[in-house]
């Protein structure tokens, strides 16, 4: 992995993020930049309190406009200290369009993608995932990590293991970017009432492929409703994980009829969790 | 790279394809899985393409006493140069869903180029090349018989995400090879002395590939490339150029199929 894009709200600046970037790039001797959303849609102060408090004077307004660019060139400094003294090669990109778009492209030449879970780029509280980071894992065109709130090293991968590709081809990003973790401990997660049979779907050839990228790979199989047992299986864990999960399904049918474990897993647990689209 | 597949077509045995295979493994120990795909397919692809006017005559019979020395001479192969291999044939119905499937649970699939048109009188390559290419589920080598293993990159960049996605899947599969001789090609007739978003594209190739020359090919971009390209002796092409929206271009002979056709370089496919 050689370019790690990390994505930060300079109103609202997310040291875990930044954290997370920089042990990243520090690990596989990648390039890190830092992308900050500017969108000129979004401010500090609400066009509505600017409508309604009889109206703003132009001096007013500016004071606030000024107070945003204060906040974010902190946002910025902040980012720039941190990769100086970590010593890594980095640079600095402000967005200052329409942020989804600017990052979905932004993702093309990018070998990975890092925010925090809790961006909403907005005033308000959104039930988790808010529907910004829905928005992203959906258009990204590069895998992306979505990090909690506080930073801690990495030290058990877990993969969800559904029986689709989109999870075995995940796995293979996984192994292919985070090179540096490959005799971390693996455990491949599946639940039996995703195909209700107790052996792994495709097992042999899934166990052929996991044997040569981890060796020291554990295999559980959990019962009951996936989605819970699951969850109940993650939460007992000791060690700090890191989630790897298929594509993040947003199509039609899916989300009609199950909702994406990928959101589930981001609301339930504290860990990071790295998504990879397939087709 | 970790899991190789080797697909072989009915009666067509590719030294090429083996060879490749052979060559990574001195360089990063594998795991091969040989694929025989049975007559059968041929089948069924003989109704698809009569469709169009071509008919096909299919030998069932003798096919199988083929494959099976085809699959004697692959494990010979293998033990003979201390390859950890495996050999998937499902009986007589190997279909092309089963080989997709496969190829998920696969880093790259490998495959000979000279078998799959051989068959065909025109110079497209064959609608069953044409469907590995489009469905795999892992990047692809389409490798001639003679060639020199790459000790140049060729990155063919049209400015489409579909480009850029081949050019990162192929530092990942090969990280081996990104050390290597590197060019960045643009091709297209139009005047414009830069590439599309060319700060974005230098910002990533240049940190995956050490040693890269960035380089605008002007003019008729199908007869400049192939002069070019002649001149670059042991390289691998990596395209993107089988994606959704390109694959019309394929029938038009796209320089990716020239390229295969005229039996020169390996060349690296992938596409999401």
């Amino acid at each position: 992995m050689k370019k790690i894009i990390a994505v930060f709200d300079g109103l609202k600046y997310s040291e875990s993020t930044q954290n997370f970037a920089i042990e990243i790039a520090n690990n596989s001797k990648a390039f890190l930049t830092g992308i900050f959303l500017e969108d000129f849609t979004y401010t500090s102060y609400k066009i509505h309190d600017l409508v309604y408090k009889e109206g703003v004077s132009a001096k007013e307004l500016r004071r606030y406009q000024e107070k945003d660019v204060e906040t974010r060139d902190k946002a910025t400094l902040l980012f720039d200290n941190a990769c100086k003294v970590a010593g890594i090669s980095y640079n600095i990109h402000h967005d200052r369009n329409i942020a989804i778009k600017e990052l979905t492209h932004e993702s093309i030449y990018a070998d990975l993608l890092i925010i925090d879970s809790r961006e909403t780029l907005s005033h308000y509280q959104e039930e988790m995932p808010a529907r910004f980071i829905q928005e992203i894992l959906a258009g990204t065109h590069c895998p992306a990590l979505v990090v909690p709130q506080t930073f801690l090293p990495i030290e058990k991968v877990a993969l969800l293991y559904d029986g689709d590709p989109a999870s075995v081809i995940a796995l293979k990003m996984f192994s292919y970017l985070f090179a540096f973790l490959k005799h971390i401990p693996l455990e491949i997660i599946s639940g039996k009432g995703w195909y209700g049979e107790m052996h792994l779907p495709d097992g042999m050839l899934m166990r052929e492929l996991i044997k040569r990228h981890y060796p020291g790979a554990t295999y559980t199989m959990l019962n009951g409703e996936p989605e819970k047992a699951i969850i109940t299986h993650l939460k007992r864990k000791n060690e700090n994980l890191l989630i790897v999960l298929g594509a993040y399904n947003r199509n039609t049918i899916s989300r009609w009829f199950r909702k994406s474990m990928a959101d589930t897993v981001m609301k339930e647990l504290k860990c990071p969790v790295f998504i990879a689209h397939s087709k | 790279m970790k899991k190789v597949i080797l697909a072989f077509d009915g009666d067509n045995y590719s030294q090429g394809a083996f060879e490749f295979a052979r060559q990574m493994n001195e360089i990063e120990p594998l795991l091969l899985t040989g694929i025989f795909l049975p007559f059968t397919e041929y089948a069924n692809l003989s109704t698809l393409v009569s469709q169009t006017g071509l008919v096909y005559t299919v030998a069932q019979g003798s096919g199988k006493d083929i494959i099976d020395r085809n699959i004697l001479k692959f494990e010979g192969a293998c033990r003979k140069n201390n390859i950890e291999y495996r050999i998937h044939k499902d009986a007589d119905d190997f279909a092309l869903a089963e080989l997709k499937t496969e190829t998920w649970f696969a880093d790259l699939l490998i495959t000979g180029s000279e078998s799959f048109y051989q068959d065909a009188e025109s110079k497209t390559i064959n609608a069953f090349l044409r469907e590995i290419l489009h469905s795999a589920g892992c990047p692809v080598v389409v490798v001639p018989e003679k060639f020199e293993f790459p000790q140049n990159n060729i990155l063919a960049y049209d400015g489409t995400e579909s480009s850029v996605y081949a050019i990162k899947q192929f530092a990942y599969t090969f990280p081996f090879l990104t050390k290597n001789k590197t060019y960045l090609v643009y091709s297209k007739s139009d005047l414009e002395d830069t590439l599309p978003k060319q700060a974005n594209i230098e910002e990533l190739v240049a940190r995956h590939f050490t040693d890269l020359t960035v380089t605008k090919l002007n003019f008729n971009p199908k007869e400049s490339f192939d002069t070019w390209i002649n001149f670059k002796k042991g390289a691998i092409l990596v395209s993107g150029a089988f994606g959704r929206s390109l694959f019309s271009r394929i029938i038009k002979k796209s320089f990716t199929t020239n390229i295969i056709s005229d039996h020169k370089f390996p060349v690296f496919i992938a596409h999401r």
